[in-house]
């Protein structure tokens, strides 16, 4: 059932199957989650972002045009919701989020390995541009393309290679930076 | 050659950006240099660690909240059933105009000097037409449409949600 192609999944869901959702929300739900956690780094606000971003999708399942990836079209909802919640954040509240960013609890991983790489890249992404940090994030899916990270960010294609590029570097810098320490600190 | 300088051209390298000439001249230097070639695979390295490490998952609950979220929210309405309803609002604008008198009077005087042209083969008065057309059978029929619009409507609108809810909450 896992396998079914999103479009079959859409019709059905469009024809009142509204359960299928689920599978959906299954095989994305990381994928949107991180868009918004990069974004908002607030593992609360990413949360509710992102829940927000799917109820959005399904709301509007109707005017999704198939002539684009149901995932593409998920991640820009995503990508839209998580910039207006962060503009509104940032109005109303000048709280700092770093210190929650280095609590393993926050990110919900079955195992202290996972969890201590997982805050090496979060560590890694904070010296950032939020921009390079989202365009970077989208690169490392594995199924978008540049052309379709473009759509999502709304960007040209250029400016992205030449974002991804900057973000990578530094990026790669700051990590190797971290594992350097971690390695030395054992 | 810089570390700098170094690292853009084996991230360009690592991305495919690289072609002709510069490509060849880097894989030589690479066979040639052996730290160039451990940087090139430290590289990938971080890369890779990047890519199977970046994604977070939300919490256990995610699933079960958005499914909850969505039992309250209903698709909106593609654009083909907005023209449904345009569509019987027409219709029955249409009908009440004509259902009101099912029949028109038409009374035309139309003065000969308009067929010059042809005057030699009409009549030599004016022509008089006064007719009474009966639109009986166009009200008749845009009455069954409405029918058949509301019935449609009535069917998508209310009673199909309202069997949808009944399953969902059994």
């Amino acid at each position: 059932m896992d396998q079914l192609k999103d479009e079959k999944i859409i019709e059905a869901i469009l024809k009142g199957d509204v359960d299928r959702y689920n599978l959906l929300v299954e095989r994305y739900k990381s994928y949107v989650y991180t868009i918004a956690f990069n974004i908002l780094k607030s593992p609360s606000d990413a949360e509710e972002v992102a829940q927000d971003a799917f109820v959005k999708a399904y709301k509007n399942l109707a005017k999704f045009k198939k002539d684009s990836k149901f995932s593409t079209w998920l991640y820009r909802i995503a990508f839209n919701s998580a910039l207006t919640a962060k503009r509104k954040l940032d109005r109303f509240t000048n709280v700092a989020f770093d210190n929650q960013l280095h609590s393993p609890a926050d990110f919900q991983l079955s195992n202290n390995e996972t969890a201590d790489r997982r805050i090496f890249i979060a560590q890694a992404m904070e010296g950032l541009m939020e921009a390079d940090r989202t365009a970077l994030t989208l690169f490392y899916f594995d199924d978008l393309s540049l052309e379709e990270i473009c759509v999502i960010t709304e960007i040209s294609l250029s400016s992205l290679k030449v974002r991804l590029h900057r973000a990578r570097k530094r990026f790669a810098k700051q990590l190797q930076l971290i594992l350097k320490d971690e390695a030395l600190s054992l | 050659m810089k570390k700098e300088v170094q690292d853009d051209l084996l991230w360009s390298y690592l991305d495919g950006n690289l072609a002709g000439a510069p490509k060849k001249e880097l894989e030589e230097q690479l066979e040639r240099n052996p730290q160039l070639q451990s940087r090139l695979n430290e590289l990938k390295e971080l890369d890779s660690f990047a890519r199977t490490n970046l994604i977070i998952s939300p919490s256990a609950n995610f699933t079960q909240a958005v499914m909850l979220g969505i039992k309250s929210v209903r698709i909106k309405p593609r654009r083909s059933d907005w023209l449904l309803i345009i569509g019987v609002l027409f219709a029955t604008l249409i009908s009440t105009f004509y259902i009101t008198d099912a029949s028109w009077a038409l009374d035309l005087k139309v003065p000969l000097d308009v067929f010059k042209p042809v005057a030699n083969y009409l009549p030599s008065n004016d022509v008089n037409i006064n007719e009474q057309i009966d639109f009986s059978l166009l009200s008749k029929g845009l009455l069954y449409l409405i029918v058949f619009l509301i019935l449609l409507v009535f069917d998508r609108a209310i009673l199909r949600p309202y069997f949808k809810n009944r399953q969902m909450n059994l």
